[in-house]
């Protein structure tokens, strides 16, 4: 199996794409992360999900984690209020979020080039091709896993069967 | 004078200018400081760790390290946010005397742990009030480090500069209650009243939005019960271990050590959270400081130094006492007041020993004013740069002018009120 059997489609992000936006795209998506992409729309950075769930909580959360139990559940409501000014921007310069730089695998790589590419750099999100602008197609950590663990369990059946037509 | 000696000044000069302009991590200054007079011979091995006068100070090392292992662990109670947030609540989301008790509660709190560790703690808790009642963030994160800096002023432990000048001049926890807490309480009733003139204009009460303040719950930020008994126990001890020298024998940064290792024990944290707030640049630092003033030690350029300070001074311990005071507010303002008082403190040192109990006031003026000094401007004390850059990334800048403008005038008032009080209580 091939980096190009893996990939998807990934809808691209920007600076001034809002905490509640990319909160959206991953919500609806079922996604583990967004790549972003530039001003001329080449992809350069992915951020994680739990990162854009950074963006959207307070930062005084943020610093201290324990604030959020003193709040009630409608008072809990209201922190979400500014979702629409937080932007993607905020995590690219901040940094104590690791938006990761872009990790770029060619089409006819292995499995476990991607998956070794992927480990390296800690990203969960890798490019097919060279960067360009317009959609782009990514090879996500699910996928990976789901390929290594069904290339295992062929490797398992085919053991078996070698096993039963030896004995 | 010597080619070594030269070079020495030089080595310590270069590092205090770098330290000041603060490009380089001090830390990095400091250690590269204390190998460059390792390197040219102006102290040795025995030198760097076993020579009281010229080496690296433990008791100051081994007391931060101790209390930084504290308050560490006491940080994962939660009982910091909950005083704060009680503090408001007992306001009644009046902001202005929100921000009288949060102003107390950071003084407090600061006389006994390090002032940047104050504001790191109550910074995140005033934004959630500030946001809570729609008040300007920027009067109360001003307020509070102003306040941490005096509170840290009144104990031997509030303040590193403190620490520092108790080791050198061998002053107990008890000799600060009795000659700087007194004064503290004073500054920081001036300090209120200042805050009012200053600050008061931009509150506005607003009855629904005190009713979002008085909604929040304290008591959950308790998020660990059991622990939080162990720390208050704890923390009982070792305050009592200061405050009973005279009777135990134990040196601070003994009580501090055994009191952070019970709690290790009874704690029964992860590594991660028990050493995690352990500041090991800091201490870092402090070493490679002591080395270098120790080197100058060594050489005699200290003594010459020293010698200078006696002729200038003479017999006018009260001109000394107030020229000291006023100096180290200054140069505090502008330069770190930990290698400040690291400097100064082996040339006060001398001045006390030949002027005899007439000097002894000038230790107090020097903390006095290396701890207040820090105020006056947005670089002066390490906790003023860290609540700017809190106040930066939540979306409330706050340019250097805006808390120097405050800063200046608040220091001077201080400062001010300070001179009487050592005319008054030593030189009457």
């Amino acid at each position: 199996m091939r980096a190009s059997d893996l990939q998807v489609p990934m809808p691209m992000v920007t600076r001034g794409t809002t905490a509640r936006e990319a909160g959206s795209l991953i919500a609806e998506g079922n996604r583990i992360g967004l790549v972003i992409a530039d001003d001329a729309g080449v992809p350069e950075a992915t951020v994680s999900a739990t990162d854009v769930l950074r963006l959207m909580l307070p930062r005084y959360i943020l610093d201290d984690f324990s604030l959020a139990h003193v709040l009630g559940e409608a008072d809990s409501d209201e922190v979400w209020e500014r979702l629409d000014q937080r932007t993607i921007g905020e995590l690219v310069d901040d940094s104590e979020v690791p938006v990761h730089d872009l990790v770029v695998v060619n089409a006819d790589d292995t499995v476990l080039e991607v998956a070794a590419a992927m480990a390296e750099s800690k990203s969960q999100l890798a490019l097919v091709g060279p960067p360009t602008a317009g959609t782009a197609s990514f090879v996500s950590l699910p996928h990976v896993m789901t390929a290594i663990v069904e290339a295992d369990d062929r490797r398992r059946s085919s053991a078996a069967d070698g096993g039963a037509s030896a004995s | 004078m010597t080619i070594q000696i030269a070079l020495a000044v030089v080595v310590f000069v270069g590092a205090y200018v770098l330290i000041a302009i603060d490009k380089i991590p001090r830390v990095t200054v400091a250690l590269c400081g204390a190998a460059a007079m390792v390197i040219i011979g102006a102290t040795d091995d025995h030198g760097v760790f076993f020579s009281e006068e010229s080496g690296v100070d433990w008791n100051v090392i081994f007391l931060l390290l101790g209390m930084m292992i504290i308050v560490g662990i006491m940080r994962h109670t939660g009982v910091f946010e909950f005083l704060a947030i009680w503090a408001a609540k007992l306001a009644r989301g009046r902001p202005f005397r929100i921000l009288i008790m949060l102003v107390v509660i950071t003084a407090l709190l600061s006389a006994f742990l390090d002032n940047v560790t104050t504001v790191l703690l109550v910074a995140p808790v005033t934004l959630l009030i500030c946001e809570r009642l729609a008040a300007p963030v920027i009067p109360f994160l001003i307020a509070e480090v102003m306040a941490s800096n005096i509170g840290g002023t009144a104990t031997l432990i509030g303040d590193p500069p403190n620490i520092i000048i108790a080791s050198r001049a061998g002053l107990t926890f008890n000799d600060f209650l009795v000659n700087l807490t007194p004064i503290v309480i004073l500054l920081m009733v001036v300090f209120i009243g200042l805050c009012w003139l200053l600050f008061r204009k931009g509150f506005r009460y607003e009855p629904e939005r005190a009713q979002r303040l008085m909604a929040l719950n304290e008591r959950e930020a308790i998020t660990d019960k059991p622990l939080l008994v162990k720390c208050l126990v704890v923390l009982g001890l070792v305050l009592f271990g200061f405050v009973a020298h005279p009777l135990l024998g134990f040196a601070p940064a003994l009580v501090a050590l055994l009191g952070a290792g019970l709690l290790v024990l009874l704690a029964r944290l992860e590594a991660r959270k028990v050493f995690g707030d352990v500041e090991w640049e800091t201490l870092l630092f402090f070493a490679g400081l002591f080395i270098m003033v120790g080197s100058l030690v060594n050489l005699g350029v200290m003594d010459a130094v020293g010698q200078a300070a006696k002729d200038l001074v003479g017999d006018n311990f009260l001109g000394a006492a107030i020229g000291l005071l006023t100096g180290s507010a200054v140069v505090s303002a502008i330069v770190d007041n930990i290698p400040y008082v690291a400097t100064l403190a082996p040339v006060t040192a001398d001045l006390v020993q030949s002027g005899g109990a007439a000097a002894h006031p000038l230790w107090w003026a020097l903390a006095l004013g290396a701890d207040l000094g820090g105020n006056a401007t947005a670089i002066g004390a390490s906790a003023n740069v860290v609540v700017i850059g809190i106040a930066k990334r939540h979306g409330h800048p706050i340019s250097f002018w805006t808390f120097t403008k405050y800063g200046l005038i608040v220091t001077a008032v201080l400062i001010a009120v300070c001179v009487p009080y050592l005319w008054l209580r030593y030189y009457l």
